[in-house]
């Protein structure tokens, strides 16, 4: 059976995929780690824990902010409407009841606090609605980014991406391999496992030590970012 | 654990694991920022990289001016103690009443016949013939009487 799907890229091109709908099962249906990881963290904040809150701030501001640079140009301005939406959802976490992905929910947030902030300086906000929610949560591109730094931001963010790739460079291959593959291709450890014919805790501990590298060499460069701003 | 923070930084942890690798790591600001580095890495190998450093400091010092939200868990704890008490107040309270009114149907009435029949034993036979002798047993003494008040 065959279904027509029409998906809306962020490029405003419409896109008609032919899917294969097949019924899923019950027991095929997996429950999705990440969801279940943010469920878990938004249950410690809504008793109390401004810790948990803080991870998911760690984990999707980054995200929301590269989301957000779709609508609005200037850099100071995204910081404050990033860090608006996080308040606001913050306020609300207790409304949160798991019905949708936690960062369904905060992108949502992000995009009406982006709308309401283009409205009272007079723009017009991009019409945000119009794309897919889908596309919401496999936003990962900062194409537009590129634009608004600074020099010195820009010449920071060299140093940081030299920093990255020279020491990858110097790993040895099996880790080179193993953070390519997560890191670039989106594999899951099970996927590398197969490819580098290892086990999961193979995998598992040769992404592990390649982060760990890069980190240490990242660690006195990210420091000297932090103490500049 | 350092390890184990990493795959939680990839959604590729077992589910039982989750609750105390999160716990871990709210205790430890270590592994908070290991986090940090993780998806600077991240973006760079995909290369969207944003120097957007401190923001995520900024936004945390924000949230800690907000009161702290304590809420449907929490409640609903809250909740299932209340309900808790209310059962045993109204268990507590159906008890008492059990027993006033078991003590009640159990406790001996006023209308027993024994005071009457020891009366009836102590008095001498003549008195009681006599009393029966002039006491009328009809309705028609009744009837009478009345048309005298009249």
């Amino acid at each position: 059976m065959h279904l027509l799907k029409v998906v809306q890229k962020p490029s405003a091109m419409y896109n008609i995929e032919m899917m294969e709908t097949k019924p899923v099962s019950p027991i095929e249906k997996k429950v999705n780690p990440e969801r279940a990881i943010d469920q878990a963290l938004v249950e410690k904040a809504q008793q109390g824990d401004k810790q948990a809150f803080g991870i998911l701030v760690e984990k999707y501001h980054k995200k929301l902010f590269r989301l957000l640079s779709r609508m609005v140009r200037d850099q100071s301005e995204i910081e404050d409407i990033v860090q608006d939406s996080f308040i606001k959802a913050y306020r609300a976490i207790n409304n949160f009841r798991g019905d949708s992905a936690f960062y369904t929910w905060l992108y949502r947030i992000g995009i009406n606090t982006a709308k309401n902030h283009l409205v009272s300086l007079g723009k017009r906000p991009k019409a945000m609605d119009e794309v897919e929610i889908e596309d919401i949560e496999n936003f990962e591109g900062g194409y537009e980014m590129r634009n608004l730094d600074t020099p010195e931001s820009l010449l920071m963010n060299q140093e940081i991406v030299a920093a990255v790739s020279e020491t990858i460079d110097t790993l040895p291959e099996e880790l080179k391999e193993a953070i390519s593959l997560r890191e670039m291709d989106g594999l899951s450890y099970e996927e590398i496992a197969e490819i580098m014919q290892c086990p999961i805790g193979t995998v598992r501990s040769r992404i592990f030590r390649a982060r760990e590298a890069i980190a240490e060499k990242l660690k006195p460069l990210i420091e000297v970012s932090n103490k500049r701003w | 654990m350092k390890e184990k923070n990493s795959s939680l930084f990839d959604n590729e942890i077992k589910k039982e694991d989750i609750d105390t690798l999160i716990s871990a790591k709210i205790k430890n600001p270590g592994m908070r920022s290991q986090w940090f580095y993780y998806q600077t890495i991240r973006d760079v190998m995909r290369g969207d990289y944003i120097g957007s450093p401190g923001l995520s400091k900024k936004i945390m010092q924000a949230i800690d001016q907000e009161p702290t939200q304590i809420g449907r868990y929490s409640q609903t704890k809250e909740l299932a103690i209340e309900v808790n008490s209310y059962y045993w107040q109204f268990a507590l309270a159906f008890t008492v009443l059990f027993a006033i009114g078991l003590a009640a149907v159990n406790f001996p009435q006023g209308k027993t016949e024994a005071p009457v029949q020891l009366v009836y034993e102590d008095m001498p036979t003549e008195i009681i013939n006599a009393h029966y002798a002039n006491t009328s047993s009809t309705a028609n003494y009744f009837v009478q009487t009345s048309l005298l008040v009249k």
